[in-house]
């Protein structure tokens, strides 16, 4: 029977060919664009190694003092954190680490570009890296100051070719250090554990981050449990006004909170004048992507219902036949079913080319895009929804007519 | 006609509503797009106030810069690199500024002005060089001087468009900005500016101030950046003897050197990439509508087939048909127009887009309206010349 059902769906399918292809482009190319916004989202947000402990994990980016005329803003300074983030109680670990700063490295002469990110000890430990070869840097080499650095797998490959790198040494910014470890490359886009190259913070050329309020760093706390963290957030802001102001004449008050990185995200989006734990821009985003999908929708559901009337005579045979109204339901959800899901995977194989091309082609550094299924299936049946919705119904309802009613096509 | 077409339309009402409900959507995604490339192309074309080209930006990694304090040794430093920047044979001329153009610093200042008012602008600090080296235009008053030393206010130097906010059509030369007030001097406008946009040439026109920044006066904050206008052929290998220069006149420091046409370049980008993504997904969604419309329409006149076989055979002509099938669309477009236009125009009632000017929205509406048109009618040409083949004997049998 559903054998039966297909092929006449198959044959229905390929006599309009222009209106097949119009369904086709509309459920695969709007598939495909949900794919590649949400690989984009969870590409950007989603917890991949090595952020895997996200869930309870905190960062503080940004600082801004203002005073009654002025306002100035950038990323924590190390001083800050040291004194204000590393003492938070009944937290598991802090972790302090700067910017990403692009600097240059030789090899032979030729100029390579480097980001080096200065940390301590406990970055390695909040952060699952999987060493290719070597170990993390410690804290103890971060309070000796040792000349110590992990690499990326790029900058091994740039400097050493396919061979070993532990041990060797690698100058940069005018610096030497001993690489003591390889990870794999992390995308630009995962703000916090980016880099090509780690050393600790006490390399820096000069001592006087060590007395900045603002600027160059950032903090990651990482909590015993997630319920913990609102505790945390609290704590924090309780901090923030005990803070001694650098040039109180100028600035007179600090605001700074310790985010997750969609929260983060959200008051950057809203300029700083919204915080809701998130919600706030998922909002932002569903309402989007429901706008996004609405035309669409309503572009499928247009066709569906002008060319059922086409299928009338077809419905008033197949009655005069005796085929019960049932069967003829039956006969119209499987066609739709079938013309959504050849929608779905022609949409489904052009995401995967499309990501694998993005993945390749170096347009943003060491990204990898994944295909997130479960947005995929939820894209999917929305689009069986209206697909049966705007396609099933009008049969239905000329499935109650009299056989010779439909035969004549008198549908309304 | 109308009315006859309009009694068409309403009897198929439900059909057409859902395409009219489409295009009214699609009005609305387009009138969005729309809006955003020709306000960008509206900024573009406005003076920026300055010449890029040919000009370097060193940015000064100095301590206490980012919280923002600094001492009379970091002012100092300051004064012996620009001079040794000026030595140089490569180099025109030189400045030191604090938010050099194109560059992601910000500084924002918020006061009360007279009567009350608040005011916001963006504002930096430069020194007395800096209008040559950047070739900005002024419109009245003067530049920061030598004047300017020991004066009993502190100078400030504005663009026409703050210029117009404070003072409206009067002349701003002397007028202050804020009163002297413990310990602080009063803002006195010295000189009024065309324009200066900080963040380029899609950004929007905004009040803007600069400060004096005097390297003579060691209580006076130093400007993080030195702005350099090289002899014209000079190429990036300058860039090494620069760096060497500076870091052999002051070496705690870390220098950045960057020409401001490479840092204009990455600025624009920040705003042509969402613009390029936002359009190509409207372009796909217009695309699909254009397609779905051909289709309902071809749908609509093969069922039709009789009523317009009745037409023929009573004599209407192929130009009659032509009319009658574009006029119906006509209307149901105008129809979805309508409707779009109700929801758009919320948008300036409930001021929701802010800065975007009156003529930036009814030219982007206009364009939307004749693209709506357009496409449609597009869409219609085939449909309607396929009713127009329509033989009346073929479908007048057709039972």
């Amino acid at each position: 029977m559903l054998k039966n059902y297909l092929k006449i769906a198959f044959k229905v399918l390929l006599r309009r060919k222009f209106f097949t292809f119009i369904s086709l482009f509309g459920v695969s190319l709007t598939l495909f664009v949900l794919m590649v916004s949400a690989a984009l989202l969870d590409h950007t947000f989603g917890s991949f190694p090595p952020e895997t402990r996200q869930d309870r994990t905190l960062n503080v980016l940004s600082l801004r003092m203002s005073g009654p005329n002025t306002i100035h803003g950038s990323n924590p300074g190390y001083m800050f954190l040291d004194r204000y983030v590393r003492t938070l109680p009944d937290v598991e670990k802090v972790s302090i680490h700067s910017e990403p700063a692009g600097v240059s490295a030789f090899k032979n002469g030729e100029r390579i570009p480097l980001f080096v990110v200065r940390t301590d000890g406990e970055f390695w430990e909040i952060l699952d890296f999987k060493f290719l070869e070597g170990a993390p840097f410690t804290a103890e080499d971060e309070k000796n100051a040792n000349f110590v650095a992990v690499i990326n797998e790029s900058t091994r490959k740039k400097f050493f070719g396919e061979e070993h790198a532990v041990g060797k040494a690698i100058e940069a910014d005018g610096q030497r250090f001993r690489i003591v470890g390889v990870v794999p490359n992390v995308p630009i886009l995962r703000q916090i554990p980016f880099s090509d190259v780690w050393v600790p913070i006490s390399t820096a050329k000069s001592n006087t981050y060590k007395q900045q309020l603002m600027g160059g760093f950032v903090g990651t706390i990482l909590a015993k449990r997630r319920a913990d963290l609102p505790a945390i957030q609290r704590e924090f802001q309780s901090r923030l006004s005990r803070v001694e102001l650098p040039n109180p004449k100028i600035y007179d008050k600090l605001e700074s909170a310790a985010q997750t990185l969609f929260e983060h995200a959200e008051s950057q989006f809203f300029d700083n004048k919204v915080a809701q734990g998130g919600i706030a821009l998922l909002g932002v985003i569903l309402v989007l992507a429901v706008l996004f999908m609405v035309l669409p929708a309503i572009n499928l559901v247009n066709i569906n219902v002008s060319r059922i009337l086409e299928r009338s005579s077809e419905i008033g045979v197949r009655k005069a036949f005796g085929a019960s109204r049932r069967t003829l339901i039956g006969q119209f959800v499987v066609e739709n079913l079938a013309l959504s899901l050849v929608g779905g995977l022609l949409g489904f194989i052009l995401s995967f080319l499309v990501l694998a091309g993005l993945t390749s082609s170096g347009l943003i550094p060491y990204a990898e895009f994944h295909m997130n299924y479960r947005i995929f299936f939820y894209g999917l049946g929305l689009a069986s929804f209206f697909g049966l919705f705007s396609g099933v119904i009008p049969a239905w309802k000329m499935s109650r007519l009299h056989p010779v009613a439909a035969l004549r096509g008198r549908s309304r | 006609m109308i009315k006859h077409i309009l009694r068409i339309v309403w009897n198929r009402k439900r059909a057409n509503g859902l395409v009219a409900l489409e295009i009214a959507i699609s009005f609305l995604v387009l009138f969005a797009v729309v809006a955003i490339t020709v306000y960008f192309h509206d900024n573009y074309s406005r003076p920026l106030g300055f010449s890029y080209e040919g000009v370097w930006n060193v940015n000064i990694l100095r301590e206490g810069k980012s919280d923002d304090t600094w001492s009379p040794e970091s002012v100092d430093a300051t004064r012996r690199l620009l001079l040794a920047v000026r030595e140089l044979p490569e180099v025109e001329s030189a400045a030191a500024v604090s938010v050099p153009p194109y560059s992601n610093s910000e500084s924002t200042y918020g006061m009360d002005f007279k009567g009350g008012r608040k005011i916001e602008f963006h504002a930096g600090d430069a020194t007395d060089d800096f209008k040559d080296v950047m070739q900005i235009a002024l419109v009245s008053g003067r530049w920061f001087s030598r004047e300017d030393n020991g004066a009993s206010y502190s100078p400030v130097v504005i663009n026409e468009v703050f210029a117009r906010d404070l003072f409206g059509s009067g002349d701003a030369i002397g007028e202050v900005i804020r009163e002297a007030s413990e310990g602080e001097r009063e803002l006195r406008v010295i000189g009024v500016i065309t324009e200066f946009r900080k963040n380029g040439e899609y950004s929007a026109p905004t009040n803007w101030a600069f400060f004096r920044a005097s390297l003579d006066d060691p209580k006076s904050r130093p400007p993080g950046n030195l702005a350099v206008r090289l002899r014209p052929g000079t190429g990036r290998v300058f860039e090494e003897k620069l760096a060497t220069t500076l870091q052999g006149v002051v070496k705690e420091y870390s220098f950045e050197v960057t020409p401001l046409a490479e840092m204009r370049k990455l600025r624009l980008r920040l705003y042509q990439i969402p613009v390029i993504v936002i359009s190509l997904v409207a372009a796909f969604l217009m695309l699909m509508v254009g397609l779905g419309l051909t289709g309902v329409l071809w749908q609509n006149v093969t069922q039709r087939t009789r009523e317009i076989g009745l037409r023929r055979a009573k004599g209407a002509t192929v130009r009659d048909i032509h009319q009658q099938i574009l006029g119906e669309l006509f209307v149901i477009t105008s129809l979805g127009l309508a409707a779009g236009s109700i929801v758009a125009i919320q948008f300036p009632l409930l001021a929701i887009i802010g800065p975007v000017g009156a003529s930036v929205y009814a030219w982007s509406f206009l364009i939307s309206v004749l693209v709506i048109y357009a496409l449609t009618t597009l869409c219609g040409l085939y449909p309607s010349w396929m009713a127009s083949r329509i033989q009346p004997a073929a479908a007048l049998h057709y039972e």
